[in-house]
């Protein structure tokens, strides 16, 4: 046994000096080889731009659908729209009594809390100013209450999952509705925490109380043991849009109820939260203008028509577009990035927080047969950004809009032969925050800069101080309202970055 | 058995070494690359013995075996890949087949492989120092065989023996690369869209027969007092590949993939051998074999400057080889127990203007006393090449086949 391994041992031996011996490569070795084979080491990057594209159809859908709001509501108008707030509130009597002391009690009286928005109103990269707001604002609130004796009718007002209560938002029809007016007075110090002489910091109490009208106290005496309440918040004639938190805070929303008999020193309180809350939009803009709203679900799907694209194609690699040979599917180039630039008039157009709004691209695509829809990368040109900002904002310098559409490419041309169209949606989403710098993530500030913003042609300054961070976006929606109809007039340009694997482009 | 069956697929996925025809089959196993056949240079088709186990081009000689083979054979090999200008390198694991046989006396015998008959691999990573671009390639691809034989000696010509297999065909094709931007021709300002944006074109497919669920070996065997002949005929076939042609930017960026076949018309193989008893356990052989290739191979390409097909010419092999015999005796030292064999052989691929010298030599070293056996052999040799761009290749290899033998189902009587 010990000769077999003295003889596997010199093999190992040998075979090692052997390998190290004739079996070296030379740096470009494998390299040569390959170009010897047609295979290449890297592709060759070519770009090609289509002017003159016009959408075959533009459609813009206007999503009326309420959204239910778990952290943050909003109540009153900007844009066309009219935003109202509903609550669900789901009662049942304890064994104290409450109800019964509310209907028999001298003085009654209930109203709704809400808090207002700090992190919004705190917000120190918004360069316009948002507060002191003064106004008195005319509420429309409007009430249903139905009430049950047994359990079973709070079983069945838990079931009512959270689609069917949106749907049921929809086509709700109020018991009670009561104009009031509320008068509103909100100072920047209203929201902002306040130091104490021991140093603590207190909490800002930015809560807004709205009294409940008596009506609503009538109604809410009819209820039994078990009730629901659906109510709702509308302030069709303000000019403002007041940012609320919403349940899931510390600073939740609160029915407050409040009794007192003949002989009570204190008000025999109650306080409830609303199961689910959410915000009802009504828009006033005609349907099919081209308008886009910021902080709700409207979108706008662009379609394309397919043959000014393949011609152009076809006349780049003088080859025929769409790909006919097998089962069509079209794998000669791969498209590495694709970028369509529109131009830009941002004047028919308005926002509110002053800062650019990032307009985001997702392409309808094929996914195992079925089309869906992915929202687009960007990749950022450093050097652009540096010079004039991101070229994907609205509300900013420039007369351009340019949205990158590359994996929407990528699928138009592969499926050309099928018919497929280039088709993407567009939206407003979140107010930029980097509009200019090119680093493009969170991070933090180095040194203490003075960042100048042109806000509707005043010129205002932000002071970012060493430590700060640099958030890319703003954790608020603006509810702006874009108009892209002049936009849509004026042809765009496409523009492609593409490897192929067509041979013989050597030269 | 599920961890050798995992073992040795592993093993097989690292294939083979040639890069010689690795866009169209890939490299050809001879012989199954069995360690004692390749020990004598290929040759011995025709040698029979109590326990040379399955020959996947002589089925019939499985019949003159008394005892239960089972073999597994690895390969390793160093190749170096040159021409004029430059060397590239590489060492490949292969697991090119294993073997089992069971004689049943005057029942005949069985047997079953599998086989990997063609494969091609490559997985490297390019760096071009011109350019300073990095790309990997990736090749796997192979074309496995499973095959059952059966084998009869003659009820009244017992030295003619008759075999037959089918050869069921499976296994898959890979190729993939990945490559860097070359920003050279777009202008500077542009040349920021495609910084780090790496494209990999990919291909992969599965290979099945075409209408037929296999092809088959016929072969015929004569043992003689000191001669062995055989003769063998494989029919033709037809190879499909289903491909999938892609481009992939992410794991979950892709293009749908385009879907094509191509057919590959695998000719008849005929082949012969003869095995002399010179003196004892001293053996010498010759074996042949020819196929006659009509028509090109189509290759996995679908771009960039790969040649679409691969060209072929007649496939033709000669081996010639010696075998000293082990001694059957415990009692008799380990040297005489111990099989020594040499050989050498020249064959013209299937693969146009490529010719393979190689020489090897070999033992057959028993382990204990139950006939176990651990096969080696080393060889070498030179792979000429006139239309690859003059890239010729030498290698070096060692194969380790385990033998086990056994005497299941055998009487002491007979």
């Amino acid at each position: 046994m010990k000769k077999k391994f003295v003889l596997l041992s010199f093999l190992t031996i040998g075979t090692l000096a052997l390998s190290a011996c004739l079996f070296d490569s030379d740096e470009d070795g494998l390299s040569n080889w390959l170009s010897d084979q047609g295979l290449p080491d890297s592709y060759k990057v070519q770009t090609l731009s289509i002017e003159g594209l016009v959408p075959s159809k533009v459609e813009v859908n206007r999503d009326s659908t309420p959204l239910i709001m778990d952290s943050r509501v909003v109540l009153g108008n900007a844009s066309n729209m009219s935003h109202e707030v509903a609550f669900e509130f789901l009662y049942k009597e304890k064994k104290d009594g409450f109800l019964k002391r509310f209907r028999s009690a001298d003085t009654i009286g209930a109203y709704i809390s809400l808090n207002l928005l700090t992190s919004f109103y705190n917000e120190k990269s918004i360069p316009v100013e948002l507060l002191p707001i003064k106004e008195d604002l005319k509420l429309n609130v409007s009430w249903s209450l139905r009430s049950g004796k047994n359990e079973d009718f709070l079983d069945s007002l838990y079931s009512i999952t959270d689609s069917a209560w949106v749907k049921m938002l929809q086509s709700w029809e109020p018991d009670v509705v009561v104009d009031t007016t509320y008068s509103i007075k909100i100072k920047e110090s209203d929201v902002q925490a306040k130091k104490k002489k021991n140093g603590k910091t207190q909490e800002a109490d930015s809560r807004i109380l709205f009294e409940m009208p008596g009506a609503f106290l009538d109604s809410f005496k009819t209820c039994k043991k078990y009730c629901y309440l659906e109510m709702r918040f509308s302030a069709p004639e303000t000019e403002n849009l007041y940012r609320f938190y919403s349940m899931d805070s510390k600073r939740q929303a609160t029915l407050n109820l409040r009794a007192k008999s003949e002989g009570d020193s204190l008000y025999d309180l109650l306080m409830y939260t609303p199961y689910r809350m959410a915000n009802v939009v009504v828009s006033n803009d005609c349907s099919d203008c081209l308008v886009l709203h910021g902080g709700v679900k409207d979108s706008m799907v662009f379609e394309y028509s397919a043959e000014p694209i393949l011609k152009a194609l076809s006349d780049f690699y003088g080859d025929e577009f769409p790909y006919k040979m097998g089962d069509g599917y079209d794998v000669r180039q791969a498209v590495v990035l694709a970028q369509l630039t529109f131009a830009r008039d941002d004047s028919d157009s308005k926002s509110y927080l002053g800062l650019p709004i990032w307009v985001v691209a997702s392409s309808f695509i094929d996914s195992s047969g079925k089309e869906r829809r992915v929202q687009e990368g960007y990749k950022p040109n450093r050097q652009e950004i540096a010079e004039s900002g991101h070229p994907n904002m609205v509300f900013y310098d420039g007369d351009s809009l340019t949205l990158q559409v590359t994996q929407g490419l990528r699928d138009f041309i592969n499926r050309a032969s099928n018919g497929a169209k280039l088709k993407f949606m567009v939206n407003l989403s979140f107010p930029q925050l980097q509009d200019n710098d090119s680093t493009y993530r969170t991070h933090i500030i180095q040194k203490d800069t003075v960042k100048k913003m042109v806000v509707y042609g005043d010129t205002v300054e932000m002071k970012l101080s060493k430590g700060d961070t640099s958030y890319v976006y703003l954790g608020h929606y603006d509810y702006a309202r874009y108009d892209f109809s002049s936009m849509m007039q004026k042809p765009a340009t496409l523009k492609l970055w593409l490897a192929t694997k067509r041979g013989g482009d050597d030269e | 058995m599920n961890k050798l069956l995992c073992f040795i697929l592993c093993v097989a996925s690292l294939a083979s070494a040639s890069l010689l025809g690795i866009d169209a089959l890939g490299e050809e196993q001879t012989l199954g690359g069995m360690v004692n056949a390749a020990g004598r240079g290929f040759a011995g088709g025709a040698k029979t013995g109590d326990a040379e186990g399955v020959s996947v081009v002589n089925p019939a000689r499985v019949a003159f075996d008394t005892k239960v083979v089972f073999n597994l054979n690895f390969y390793i090999e160093m190749m170096t890949a040159e021409n004029d200008e430059s060397t590239y390198s590489t060492t490949t694991i292969s697991l090119p087949s294993f073997n089992f046989s069971f004689p049943m006396g005057s029942y005949g015998a069985v047997g079953l492989s599998l086989w990997q008959h063609y494969a091609s691999s490559m997985d490297e990573e390019v760096s071009d120092s011109a350019s300073g671009m990095d790309a990997a390639v990736k090749y796997q691809g192979s074309v496995y065989e499973i095959i059952p034989a059966y084998a009869v000696r003659l009820p009244f010509f017992r030295m003619m023996s008759l075999g037959a297999s089918a050869h069921f065909v499976m296994g898959n094709v890979e190729r993939s690369l990945t490559l860097g931007p070359d920003n050279n021709k777009v202008s500077k300002s542009d040349s920021w869209a495609t910084n780090s944006s790496d494209v990999t074109d990919y291909a992969s497919g599965t290979w099945e027969i075409k209408n037929h669920p296999a092809y088959y070996t016929l072969s015929m065997q004569f043992r003689g007092r000191q001669s062995s002949y055989y003769f063998s005929y494989t029919t033709p076939y037809v190879l499909k590949n289903d491909l999938s042609y892609d481009f992939r930017f992410s794991q979950l960026d892709t293009l749908i993939p385009t879907r094509y076949t191509r057919e590959i018309e695998i000719p008849a193989l005929l082949a012969t051998g003869v095995n002399y008893r010179l003196y004892k356990r001293h053996n010498v052989m010759m074996d042949v074999q020819w196929r006659a290739w009509d028509s090109d191979v189509e290759n996995v390409a679908g771009g960039w400057d790969m040649s679409s097909v691969t060209k072929t010419q007649n496939d033709f092999m000669v081996s010639l080889g010696y075998q000293r015999d082990g001694s059957p005796l415990f009692y008799d030292s380990y040297l005489d127990r111990t099989a020594f064999r040499f050989g050498g052989w020249m064959k013209s691929w299937y693969v146009k203007d490529v010719y393979e010298y190689g020489g090897s030599i070999g033992a057959g070293l028993p382990m204990g006393k139950k006939g176990t056996m651990i096969d080696l052999a080393l060889q070498g040799g030179k792979r000429t090449t006139g239309g690859h761009g003059d890239w010729e290749e030498l290698f070096f290899g060692i194969r380790l086949g385990l033998m086990g033998v056994g005497s299941w189902g055998q009487s002491r009587g007979r």
